[in-house]
């Protein structure tokens, strides 16, 4: 022992040190200290993302609600459109404005290229159709009147200019 | 000093070590080894999920145009969670304003021990929508009242081909059924199917909703002008002729489709409750009723397409024929003395019908019939079709005189439809179509068309041929004349049947009807006409013949075919 002291002085010195009890108990405290940060750091990661995932679901909700609202005020609007496109009303509207029915010898009967002949007597038309590119005779009929009605609204090509 | 710091130090560390240690024990102990596990994990599933259907829209019907027919619209179920109302007063004082209910009553709900109290339901959408509105303004503290929507079948054209369509109520189980017509008959399709699934009511385990499949669109092949025509003709002829009911159906002879169907009296599919539908539903399909002369037309077509005869082939008329027993007379009791086949079936001469049916015999005479399907359903795509009632040679309640009677409509019984379908095959060449109102299907974005179907061949194309003729032969100044109309070449033929009592047959009511298709060459369409008792005259010529008529005149402008004379030149020219 004495020797030891005489080659290394300061050994003594060191183990006092290292085990001192104030040493050991900051070494605890650090540990646990740290433990908790990493607790603290994957607890916050997971709030984090926990929040995150419910403020997802929460607009995951809102969104659901707002397509049933959507879905259910399309169907509103749906049927009060038919309603107002019904053959009842429209017949009512159209004696109340002074029509009647048209008579087999209250119409003429012209030749039109193309036209549709069979058009009951065919498969049914599809419901809502995009009108197709194909210049036949009804096509060109209906881009006629169309323009015709389009410059009698507009007053004719000279308004505005 | 300092090692008292320490020593606190690590009594706190052990405080907070026990306080977690509890913390975890309570947890593993409620989550494995308690004996409240069950009641905690339930309660937890009950507050955060709901398990339910998820139930698809039904589908859309649209006639053949393309113009909405049956549609969704909204309703509101009614309801108080008694425990999140906050201002009683504003409850109570709006829901008795809006609603038909007194404020006792609703007070009662709010006073109630449970957590969810019914108020009403079906609440219409217009109430419910003063209530968003209401709510919304905060005007009014609605809060623990509670409006949840469900969906209500609508039909925008009212009473407009309902009996085709038929309607949608909820069964017990709470689903919507379709009773009746297309709704009926084609209720898996429209209603989809439904899918069971969980909805989370925590955010943090929110997930998409499931996607039923929604029901499919079904495109008719109903016109809905031709059907709004139909059924005014029918109700004018109602009133006119002062019939206790009638039914109208109009097809084209070449597919079989449906244009136009209606019979009175009629209901109001949006509310089927208030006015609800007959018994049967619809008698185009569902009725049967002795079809009197309109029937000899099948028997006219048998014996001419058997050669036994020809339309020059000569009868000499007595007035009285006796067969199996029985002897049949002429519908005005008179005989016609020297006639041919075409004056027999212009004079609708019964002793003429039958004698043709015994020169048949009965093996050919039901072969012919059963042929032309009278005895069996058509198949029609529509709900709850009658087979109506043909006996045979065999069957125990049939005797050899149902040969005299069965020839001129008396002792069988056929659904209008069953009729018009077995009469379609003469104006179309001998081939009877099978008639339907389904043209196509729209399902997850894929259309379906119906394939038209040949149901039968009863007889050759030169038989029709013949008959088409004879019969456009015999209306012209025969007693149908008022089948005429002007312009187009009309072939038909009345009927005016007796109606079976259970001891024999009423003596003053009839069943007046007429049966006819057109342009006779290029034939688009075919029209039967039946009144139930007409009580301003009982003869079919007097009534259904004129509606006929009537309703042609208007039918070929919705149709758009010209008169003959215009057609046939718009065809030379081509």
């Amino acid at each position: 022992m004495i020797d030891t002291m005489r080659t290394n002085p300061t050994a003594p010195l060191l183990r006092a040190f290292r085990e001192a009890p104030w040493r050991t108990q900051t070494q605890a405290v650090a540990v646990v200290s740290i433990s908790l940060l990493v607790i603290a750091i994957i607890g916050g990661f997971y709030l984090t993302v926990a929040s995150r995932a419910a403020t997802a679901g929460r607009d995951l909700q809102r969104l659901e609600v707002q397509k049933t609202q959507l879905v259910q005020s399309n169907g509103e609007l749906l049927a009060e459109l038919a309603a107002l496109r019904s053959v009842t009303r429209l017949a009512a509207r159209a004696q109340a404005l002074g029509y009647v029915a048209a008579q087999p010898e209250q119409i003429d009967y012209l030749r039109v290229a193309e036209y549709p002949w069979t058009a009951q007597t065919s498969a049914p038309p599809r419901a809502v159709t995009p009108p197709t590119a194909a210049p036949n005779a009804l096509a060109q009929v209906a881009n006629w009147l169309a323009q015709v009605l389009q410059g009698l609204v507009l007053g004719g090509p000279g308004q505005g200019g | 000093m300092l090692e008292t710091v320490f020593v606190r130090l690590r009594l706190v560390l052990i405080a907070f070590a026990a306080v977690t240690g509890l913390v975890i024990v309570q947890l593993l102990r409620v989550d494995f080894g308690s004996q409240n596990v069950t009641y905690f994990r339930a309660l937890s599933d009950e507050i955060s999920q709901l398990s339910r259907d998820f139930e698809p829209a039904r589908g859309h019907i649209y006639d053949r145009t393309g113009e909405l027919m049956a549609t969704n619209g909204v309703q509101y179920e009614l309801g108080i969670s008694p425990p999140y109302v906050v201002n009683r007063e504003d409850v109570v004082n709006t829901l008795s304003d809006l609603l038909d209910m007194s404020a006792p009553a609703i007070n009662a709900a709010i006073d109630s021990p449970d957590r969810y109290v019914l108020l009403q339901r079906p609440v219409s959408a217009a109430v419910g929508a003063k209530l968003k509105d209401l709510a919304d303004s905060e005007s009014v503290n609605l809060g623990g009242v509670d409006l949840t929507p469900f969906p209500l079948r609508t039909y925008p054209g009212g009473q407009v081909g309902a009996q085709v369509l038929g309607f949608v109520a909820y069964n017990s189980a709470g689903a919507q059924v379709g009773y009746f017509g297309v709704e009926g008959f084609y209720n898996d399709l429209l209603a989809g199917r439904s899918v069971h699934g969980i909805e989370q009511m925590v955010p943090f385990d929110v997930q998409l909703e499931p996607d039923p499949d929604q029901g499919a669109d079904l495109y008719l092949t109903i016109d809905r002008d031709i059907q709004f025509l139909v059924e005014n003709t029918l109700n004018s002829a109602m009133a006119e002729y002062g019939a206790e009911g009638g039914s109208i159906i109009v097809m084209n002879p070449r597919s079989g489709e449906i244009l136009g169907m209606a019979s009175w009296p009629n209901f109001d599919p949006n509310n089927y409750v208030t006015s609800p539908p007959t018994n049967p539903a619809n008698p185009g399909v569902s009725g049967q009723y002795e079809p009197g002369s309109t029937f000899k037309v099948l028997t006219m077509a048998a014996a001419l397409d058997a050669g036994i005869i020809t339309p020059q082939t000569p009868f000499m008329d007595s007035g009285s024929v006796e067969v199996g027993g029985i002897i049949i007379n002429n519908w005005n009791g008179g005989a016609w003395g020297p006639v041919d086949m075409q004056r027999c079936m212009q004079y609708s001469l019964n002793v003429c019908l039958a004698s043709i049916a015994t020169w048949l015999g009965p093996t050919n005479f039901y072969n012919y019939m059963l042929a032309f399907g009278i005895g069996h359903q058509t198949n029609v795509d529509l709900a709850a079709e009658t087979p109506g009632h043909l006996k045979l040679p065999g069957d125990s309640d049939w005797f050899d005189s149902d040969l005299g009677t069965n020839s001129f409509g008396q002792g069988v019984a056929v659904s209008p439809l069953q009729l018009i379908a077995a009469v379609s095959a003469i104006a179309n060449g001998g081939v009877m179509m099978q008639p339907h109102v389904l043209a196509r299907v729209t399902d997850s974005g894929a259309d379906h068309v119906t394939q038209q179907q040949v149901l039968g061949r009863p007889i050759r194309p030169e038989t029709a041929a013949t008959l088409t003729q004879m019969l456009v032969a015999s209306l012209e100044g025969g007693e149908g004349s008022q089948a005429l109309v002007p312009g187009y070449s009309i072939a038909g033929k009345t009927g005016t049947a007796q109606i079976p009592t259970p001891g024999g047959y009423d003596e003053t009511e009839t069943i007046a009807s007429f049966i006819g298709w057109g342009p006779a060459d290029d034939p688009q369409f075919i029209v039967l006409v039946k009144l139930d008792k007409p009580s301003s005259s009982i003869w079919g010529s007097e009534t259904a013949a004129p509606v006929f008529s009537q309703l042609v005149q208007r039918l070929v402008v919705l149709m758009e075919i010209p008169p003959d004379n215009v057609r046939q030149a718009l065809q030379a020219g081509n």
